[in-house]
């Protein structure tokens, strides 16, 4: 089935085209989501949330996008969305406690060492200072850096998910990349320099 | 030739400061030798540069590749349980409802002004009842002043007998 017979069917409230659709993309919203949010649990959880929406507001897809393009679209606006409701949450129950605090801040389960067994000491705190420098970019390069690093997407796939130019994509995974090393420099010359 | 520690520390400043270029292959010339000498003679940026290296080229490997079994009936369930969300309203409707709410807010304090501005019954009601007050106590006080001379005057009739 392609992704236009799908979404005909989708539209035509086919349970069978549903289900379809989130054994085919599932993965893929679940790592979307999970490369911004660095936690398994609340990436199922959102993703559950993208499909919810997808089920509901199926009307509303242009033909003319990639149903792909749509996914990830909204995996990563509900991802976000996420990150914004765990900052005020944050906010409200003491931020303070945050700031005093400099051990890592191991509240996910890919940054929590106990859940990989498998991977060395050195690689689970390698994950734990990336993912926070990743945290620390600004909102446009870290989704162009996320869709390029963790999905593959080409330059042009970023822009037309980001409904950037790709000239646009180009400039923020080039920034991406330079600040991500200059937080990786600031968080690592302390312990070594 | 041996560095000071103040020259060497000096060294590793600007050497942190040019590694991001060094690393993208961005330098050229004098400064990607001196770079480069630094490197060879400092262990303490080189270890920088390999952790900061290593740890960049781990992006993009973290990935899921084992989904929940149970993830269709979970979406479903969700599907079931929730009601749909509301419509999102138009910027037309935003824009009515901000408007009524913002001139409700003028009219409330417009006639919250105006309220306090002027004088109320009560406060006339108060005054009213204190002019009584001081009427009524300066009544008091004169009744007093009289039966004390009547006193006074029958205590000098009683003593004198005189009137």
């Amino acid at each position: 089935m392609n992704d236009k017979e799908l979404v005909n069917r989708l539209k035509q409230n086919d349970q069978e085209a549903f289900r379809h659709l989130v054994e085919n993309y599932q993965q893929m919203v679940i790592n979307t989501c999970n490369s911004l949010l660095h936690n398994i649990e609340d990436a199922e959880d959102v993703a559950q949330e993208v499909f919810v929406e997808v089920y509901r507001s199926i009307d509303n897809f242009r033909a003319e996008a990639r149903l792909s393009t749509w996914l990830y679209r909204i995996s990563v606006n509900k991802s976000l969305n996420h990150i914004r409701g765990q900052k005020i949450n944050k906010w409200i129950s003491g931020i303070g406690q945050v700031f005093s605090s400099n051990e890592p801040v191991v509240n996910t389960l890919t940054d929590n060492p106990e859940n990989e067994p498998q991977r060395s000491m050195e690689q689970k705190e390698r994950a734990v200072i990336l993912n926070r420098a990743i945290d620390g970019l600004p909102e446009n390069q870290r989704i162009a850096f996320t869709l390029s690093q963790y999905e593959d997407l080409s330059y042009k796939e970023i822009s037309a998910v980001m409904d950037v130019s790709v000239s646009s994509v180009e400039s923020l995974l080039f920034r991406a990349r330079r600040n991500l090393r200059k937080k990786l420099i600031k968080a690592y010359k302390n312990n070594i320099l | 030739m041996c560095l000071t520690n103040k020259q060497k520390e000096m060294n590793c400043r600007k050497c942190e400061k040019y590694i991001v270029d060094y690393l993208e292959n961005r330098l050229t010339g004098n400064k990607r030798q001196s770079v480069e000498e630094h490197l060879a003679s400092c262990i303490k940026c080189v270890r920088l540069v390999e952790e900061v290296e290593q740890t960049f080229k781990i992006s993009g490997q973290d990935k899921v590749r084992e989904v929940n079994p149970f993830f269709y009936t979970r979406v479903m369930q969700r599907i079931k349980s929730s009601a749909p969300e509301a419509r999102p309203v138009s910027f037309s409707v935003r824009w009515a409802i901000n408007t009524a709410v913002y001139t409700m807010i003028v009219i409330v304090g417009f006639s919250l002004g105006v309220f306090l501005g002027l004088p109320s019954k009560s406060l006339e009601l108060s005054r009213e009842n204190e002019q009584l007050q001081n009427i009524s106590e300066q009544y008091y006080l004169n009744e007093h002043e009289h039966a004390y001379y009547a006193q006074d005057y029958i205590e000098n009739i009683l003593v004198t007998g005189e009137e």
